[in-house]
């Protein structure tokens, strides 16, 4: 090593201290001189390079270089110094976002998927993201573990009922509502599905909700309805709606079950109020039982309360009958007098009802938007 | 993403080696690949500072956790070009340099180094993010967060930057 000398003055304070430290180490003055010049040389190293990687202007692993430190001292003096890790809350969802495999090498999928159920007319079509494995290898939709409880939140709010465990789908739509995702390519995860997919999606969405005149855009998940709503209004309970059709995004899984309920309350509120108009006080309505003869003389006799939801006078009504629509005769059948009120009759082609209804059946009654009758 | 090959800087490597998490990580991705500046930090430089951590990655290596891959010289003659361009050391520059031609995701803590992988096309997340790619590779929740927690606070992670990772980890359920 090559040296060279430098002259300093220093004032008589920082010498008297020099000469306690070389005191009481036994060393030369100059010894020590010198390893307090280096220590300090260090000192500011380490420092300055701590600095520029707290300002951004260069990375944990060049100010390590820089101060002549392992990456352990490093990572260590940052912490010591109160530097956390570098991740910040904005850098997390780029990191989320960089495991999908879209944004890296990995091509998958692409041929089975779950065909779209639509909603009859004035029907809840229920909008997931994009279909599971799992989903699609069963055939039916949302039938993961958490799929199963969306299901059985659904029945809870009168959308579903009596369904078949694993066939819930099947039933739902048999009440007069649809299926659909935003995405139709299945993954194993919802964020495998990219940016592009989903605005891609979104637009598909919105022929079909054009198309199909659903009552209610229901959003099974908040990443659905993030594709074609509005960022800004994107939370749990009624969403802006989709040209005339008013939209809900459930509350996410995870969801607090305070929240959760409340969600699933204002829920209800929509149905009664602007999609299912039940007889009085949220009852189930159900048809007469429907017998043999009903079906041979193409009939379904309606208790007095189910009149309620029919027009008061005979003519035509629009039904969807199981998911079918069709038009019907209708006959509220006034003439009983004042002791005896007769059933009301709805009349279509014996072979029609004959295909979705059996005897000894009671069917239930709702109304969708644009009075559409509903029988279930 | 589970079946791809991985890059991992050295802050990595040493976060998981704090966490004793190499085995956990081995289960929910291809075994991570070292470029040789990496593993001068993390290992020869660790042990020469006197870190027991460090042992555990050489441990890693040995159990097949690791895969430690070579440079040629006109690559390592970029990373050092890199390193300079961009203001990083030559662990992070390797590990860029290493990606962008072997095509493969790199794990990357440091801002900048991400910054700087992402801007050449590269998919960069950080040690943090494992805890989201398992749950992806199904592990159940409860060992998924117990993975991000334990290598949050071998990172000194912010609680707030945890708690929303949780969150996302949480959302992963399907």
């Amino acid at each position: 090593m090559t040296t060279e000398q430098i002259n300093l003055r220093l004032d008589a304070e920082t010498v008297a201290a020099l000469e306690r430290l070389a005191d009481s180490e036994a060393l030369d003055r100059a010894v020590v001189v010198r390893r307090l010049l280096e220590d300090g040389i260090e000192r500011w190293q380490r420092s300055q390079a701590l600095t520029r990687y707290q300002r951004g202007e260069v990375s944990i692993g060049r100010a390590a270089e820089e101060a002549g430190i392992s990456i352990w001292e490093a990572l260590d003096l940052a912490r010591a110094t109160g530097i956390a890790h570098p991740a910040r809350l904005e850098d997390v969802d780029a990191d989320v976002k960089a495991l999908d495999p879209s944004a890296g090498h990995e091509e998958r999928d692409g041929g089975a998927t779950l065909a779209d159920m639509p909603p009859a007319p004035g029907g809840v079509l229920l909008v997931g993201i994009n279909p599971a494995h799992r989903s699609v290898a069963a055939g039916h939709y949302y039938q993961g573990a958490l799929g199963r409880r969306l299901w059985k939140r659904l029945e809870r709010l009168g959308l579903l009922v009596d369904p078949q465990p694993g066939a819930e789908d099947v039933t739902f739509a048999r009440m007069g509502n649809g299926l659909t995702d935003v995405v139709k390519r299945p993954t194993k995860t919802a964020g495998e599905v990219s940016a592009k997919e989903l605005e891609q999606g979104a637009a598909g969405l919105r022929v079909k909700i054009a198309r199909w005149h659903p009552g209610l855009v229901l959003f099974a998940f908040k990443q659905a309805a993030a594709s074609i709503l509005p960022r800004m209004e994107i939370k749990p309970g009624p969403g802006p709606p989709i040209g005339d059709v008013p939209t809900f995004l459930l509350s996410g899984p995870y969801a607090p079950a305070v929240q959760a309920a409340e969600v699933d309350r204002r829920l209800a509120e929509v149905l009664a109020a602007g999609i299912w108009a039940p007889a009085e006080d949220d009852q189930v309505v159900l048809t007469q039982r429907i017998t043999d003869r009903d079906i041979a003389a193409g009939r379904i006799r309606l208790p007095s309360p189910s009149k309620g939801l029919f027009p008061a006078a005979r003519g035509s009504v629009q039904i969807v009958l199981r998911g079918q629509r069709f038009e019907a005769g209708y006959d509220p059948r006034l003439g009983g007098g004042a002791t005896r009120e007769r059933s009301g009759v709805v009349s279509l082609r014996p072979s029609d009802l004959a295909a979705l209804v059996s005897a000894d059946e009671r069917l239930r009654v709702s109304r969708a938007r644009g009075g559409v009758i509903k029988l279930d | 993403m589970t079946g791809g090959e991985l890059a991992a800087d050295s802050s990595a490597l040493i976060y998981i080696a704090k966490a004793d998490a190499f085995s956990r990580v081995g289960a929910i991705v291809a075994p991570l690949t070292v470029m040789p500046a990496v593993w001068h930090e993390a290992v020869t430089e660790g042990r020469r500072s006197d870190y027991p951590d460090a042992a555990r990655i050489e441990a890693a290596n040995e159990d097949g956790w690791l895969h430690r891959a070579e440079l040629g010289a006109s690559r390592l003659a970029h990373a050092t070009t890199v390193a300079l361009e961009e203001g990083l050391g030559r662990g992070e520059s390797q590990v860029i340099v290493y990606a962008a031609a072997a095509e493969c995701g790199a794990i990357i803590d440091d801002r900048r180094a991400a910054r700087a992988a992402r801007a050449r096309g590269l998919v960069a997340f950080s040690t943090l993010a494992l805890g989201v790619l398992a749950r992806r590779a199904g592990l159940p929740l409860a060992q998924s967060l117990d993975l991000l927690r334990s290598l949050a606070v071998a990172a000194s992670a912010r609680t707030d930057v945890l708690e929303l990772y949780e969150r996302r980890v949480r959302e992963e359920y399907r």
